[in-house]
């Protein structure tokens, strides 16, 4: 990229960055700060995971894990006297030293890893459970500080931008390259130099570290921590869900989507009640099978048919 | 410059490879033919770190390479191509070979000297015209010069091409024999090269070595073997000999 | 099968004879653990066939259903429900079969398949929605107070105070039955020859005659079947809930790399291995690490050995 275009669009970001972050100040609306805050959490955990699925292709399916782990481990930290920032990236940190035990799955092909990543969030809770004195056990853990809304708005909003931008210089960069290349074709790329295993460990290991970070957030935010919420499929199910509405492998792919998955949260318990969890499951089925490439990615599909479609009549012409 | 020592390899019950002993000098255009499912292919994932022999060395430039990981090989110095072609298919064609220089050397390069030097590479095989165009949407022939172009990219000293003639025309057969001797002469670049087109290989090869069912039968100039008994047993059958 | 059948009655010689070792040394508390290895191997038995629908439909169609739990446990939903409106008869207790079967083939026809064409991921995936859409349900439908049917049972008393219940030595009986018969379905009919085909290379079959999307759209449904069978038995002996699914499935998955993938007996002595090494654990760490022993044992074979113990072909 030439060097004012760089300046030009560091500046178009900047601008919805620093209003999102002087908003609450202005606005002084509690739902406004509710609902950005989750949709920032939910934005970094697709962000996150996106970075796995969607570019190297390993499909994640105990992101609960990580994120629950982070959000313990930040919990524990502040409760051992560290200071707020160390505890946050504690979390990170956690989180990640857990993702060093799942490596040697990538022996395995395809789907394997999925499978193995699915029970994690069970058996973390469980030891979470187990170890009852310290951790409190199923009646939860509550943070040691006064909760602050705002400060844990301020610090999803940067994790979150920070996930988007370590995605963008991640996938603009060589390892960009090289994922694409594992995720076409595995045996080409390690032919051709692309130490696959190490790729993918480095793709997990920032994916861990950032649901660590968002589980962080998520215990600032809540104040309150109990292992049967915060190991719930849910937490696994819905960074899969965004990506895949939005579109594995893109950036704008999970913004769009964490945007559908939080506005359809709050409705869909308007509409249908109780049942709004079916709903979301048929959602990402037919999503699946009808339109696998999310919203964004299909734009990107019709966009290019488009101007092929275009460049094609322009040379008939002549 | 590679040094095959007694390789052998099996699957199960299948003996793919049974104590196969070879060497490419450097410098030379070795052939590698046999009636199919004579273990060519095999030979060279051995050669490349993608299977394990059984028993058996292989020593690239005097040292052991036997068993290490493609990417490590591929570092060292040798370049392959694949016999089904094996293009990263949702990239486009300068992102192919861009990849591959960006990984397959064992030096430090930034991406934009990447960019020129796979430019330089698309111009050397003639696919320059391509350069953007996904390689999903490419026809068999681009796609074997791509192949070439993304070996050639990782700057190896030695590169096997695995039938890289298959399912292309005669005028396309002789562009791309040129180019391989083009690889040779301008870039001093050392090829093995299993094929099946047989006049490529007797017109291009310095010398020529056959395999059938695993075991290494003939060896010599192309001459020599086109009127080698054994050569002519196993690929047209007794009657012929 | 000839490679399997001496490795079973090698283990189960094992067992019976480290149980006679530790009656004979430790008298008084051996009797507490044959009774747990003994429940372990009932336990098993019971794993084993859980597994077994999971382990038909993985073979045949190479999708991971992961809601495979979900299924067992909506069986069991049905059963109980069946149950507590017309009372425990054989007919409530089967009713759950063919709905479950029809549902599978409905799921497998217009779903399954179509998802299967797509690649690799996205068969799992919508398992994996399934699975969400299911819990959901079923919360609906029955809330999520843990439920259950209390047959009150006699049992066969065991030394040191513990005892055999009868309705374990039933549901082993009836997991070993179910195991035979479909083995013999799929080793003798034509359709069960057709299956084992289609799983073994698609494209053959398929030139054969045989109608591959039919035959996967069948073995889907078997494999539910299968799963409505285990969910009749544990609406008798276990407590369920609508978030008890990943307690069964994470059993049946442990129970396959145990024991080999598409292989019967294997999913049965991978079940019992399972049963007996999650019972002993159990009594030793405590009832709530149950769960967690299990996925972590599951969790250890695909990272150490994969292929599993008694693996035909290597599955992954």
């Amino acid at each position: 990229m030439l060097r004012a275009e760089v300046y030009w669009k560091s500046l178009l970001l900047a601008i919805p960055i620093a209003s999102l972050a002087s908003a609450p100040f202005l606005l002084k609306s509690a739902y406004f700060v509710h609902f950005f805050s989750l949709l920032f959490l939910f934005l970094a955990l697709a962000s996150a995971w996106n970075i796995l699925g969607g570019y190297a292709g390993q499909v994640c399916l105990g992101t609960g894990a990580f994120f629950g782990i982070g959000a313990y481990s930040m919990m524990l930290s502040l409760k051992a006297n560290l200071p707020l920032y160390a505890s946050i990236i504690a979390g990170g940190i956690a989180a990640s030293c857990l993702a060093l035990l799942i490596i040697p799955l990538f022996r395995l092909r395809g789907i394997y890893f999925a499978i193995g990543t699915l029970f994690l969030p069970d058996i973390i809770r469980t030891f979470v459970l187990y170890f009852s004195d310290v951790t409190g056990g199923a009646m939860g853990i509550y943070l040691p500080l006064i909760r602050d809304p705002l400060f844990a708005y301020t610090f999803l909003l940067a994790v979150s931008v920070c996930t988007i931008l370590v995605t963008h210089f991640l996938v603009n960069s060589r390892y960009g390259l090289a994922m694409r290349a594992i995720r076409d074709d595995q045996d080409a790329g390690e032919m051709y130099g692309i130490n696959a295993t190490k790729l993918k460990t480095m793709c997990l290991l920032t994916y861990a570290f950032l649901c660590g970070l968002a589980g962080s957030g998520y215990a600032l935010y809540m104040g309150f921590l109990d292992p049967y919420t915060v190991f719930h499929l849910t937490w696994s199910i819905a960074p899969v869900f965004m990506c895949i509405i939005g579109g594995q492998g893109t950036i704008w792919g999970p913004i769009v989507g964490s945007i559908i998955y939080v506005v359809l949260s709050e409705q869909l318990t308007f509409i249908v009640g109780e049942l709004h969890l079916l709903v979301f499951g048929g959602i990402l089925i037919a999503v699946i099978l009808l339109a696998p490439y999310g919203i964004v990615g299909a734009l990107k599909r019709l966009s290019s048919n488009f101007v092929r479609g275009w460049k094609a009549c322009s040379y008939a012409k002549t | 410059m590679l040094v095959c020592k007694d390789i052998t390899k099996s699957f199960g019950g299948l003996v793919a490879l049974r104590g196969v002993s070879l060497e490419v000098k450097k410098g030379e255009i070795v052939g590698l033919i046999g009636p199919n499912g004579s273990g060519k292919t095999t030979l060279f994932n051995v050669i490349c770190g993608i299977y394990r022999p059984d028993r058996g060395v292989v020593y690239f430039k005097e040292e052991d390479i036997t068993g290490r990981k493609p990417y490590e090989i591929c570092r060292l110095g040798i370049g392959r191509t694949f016999q089904l072609v094996k293009p990263f298919k949702t990239m486009t064609v300068l992102e192919n070979v861009m990849t591959a220089i960006l990984f397959g050397r064992s030096k430090f390069i930034t991406m934009t000297e990447a960019r020129k030097q796979a430019l330089k590479w698309l111009d050397f095989v003639g696919l320059s015209g391509m350069k953007d165009k996904v390689a999903g949407e490419l026809g068999i022939a681009s796609l074997r010069l791509l192949e070439i172009a993304r070996a050639l990219a990782t700057e190896p000293e030695l590169l096997l091409l695995d039938e890289v003639m298959a399912g292309l025309n005669p005028v396309e057969v002789s562009r791309v024999g040129d180019l391989i001797e083009r690889v040779r002469s301008d870039l001093g670049i050392t090829i093995f090269w299993v094929e099946h087109v047989m006049r490529a290989i007797m017109k291009h090869a310095d010398r020529v070595i056959v395999l059938d069912r695993g075991e290494k039968i003939a060896e010599g100039t192309p001459k020599e073997i086109a009127y080698d008994e054994k050569v002519i047993k196993a690929y047209l059958g007794e009657p012929y000999a | 099968m000839k490679k399997t059948l001496p490795l079973i009655f090698l283990f189960a010689l094992l067992v019976i004879l480290s149980c006679i070792l530790a009656y004979t040394v430790l008298k008084e508390r051996a009797g507490i653990l044959l009774a747990t290895i003994v429940n372990g191997v009932l336990l098993g038995g019971f794993y084993g066939l859980t597994a077994m629908g999971l382990s038909l439909v993985l073979g045949i169609t190479r999708i991971i259903n992961v809601c495979h739990g979900e299924f067992v446990v909506l069986g069991a939903y049905i059963g109980y429900w069946l149950a507590i409106s017309y009372g425990v008869n054989p007919m409530t207790l089967i009713a759950s079969l063919p709905i479950l079967f029809i549902v599978g083939l409905v799921i497998g026809k217009t779903m399954m398949n179509r998802a299967v064409s797509m690649g690799v991921d996205q068969p799992l995936l919508v398992a994996f929605g399934l699975s969400l859409c299911l819990r959901n349900l079923m919360r609906y439908l029955w809330t999520a107070t843990p439920r259950g049917i209390n047959i009150p049972m006699g049992g066969i008393p065991f030394p040191g105070g513990t005892y055999i219940s009868h309705l374990s030595l039933i549901i082993f009986c009836t997991s070993v039955v179910g195991l035979l018969s479909l083995h013999l379905f799929l080793k003798n009919t034509f359709i069960g020859k057709a299956i084992r085909a289609t799983g073994q290379h698609q494209e053959s079959a398929r030139l054969m005659g045989i109608d591959v999307n039919n035959i996967n759209a069948l073995a889907y449904a078997l494999g539910l079947l299968l799963a409505a069978v285990a969910g009749s038995l544990v609406s008798l002996r276990f407590s369920f809930d609508p978030e008890s699914g990943p307690m069964f499935l994470g059993r049946a998955l442990c129970a396959i790399v145990l024991g080999g993938v598409g292989h019967v007996l294997g999913a049965l002595a991978g079940g019992i291995i399972l049963g007996v090494v999650e019972s002993i654990g159990a009594s030793l760490l405590g009832d709530v690490m149950r769960d967690a022993i299990v996925f972590l044992i599951f969790l250890a074979i695909l990272l150490v050995k994969p292929t599993g113990l008694f693996a035909r072909y290597r599955a992954f």
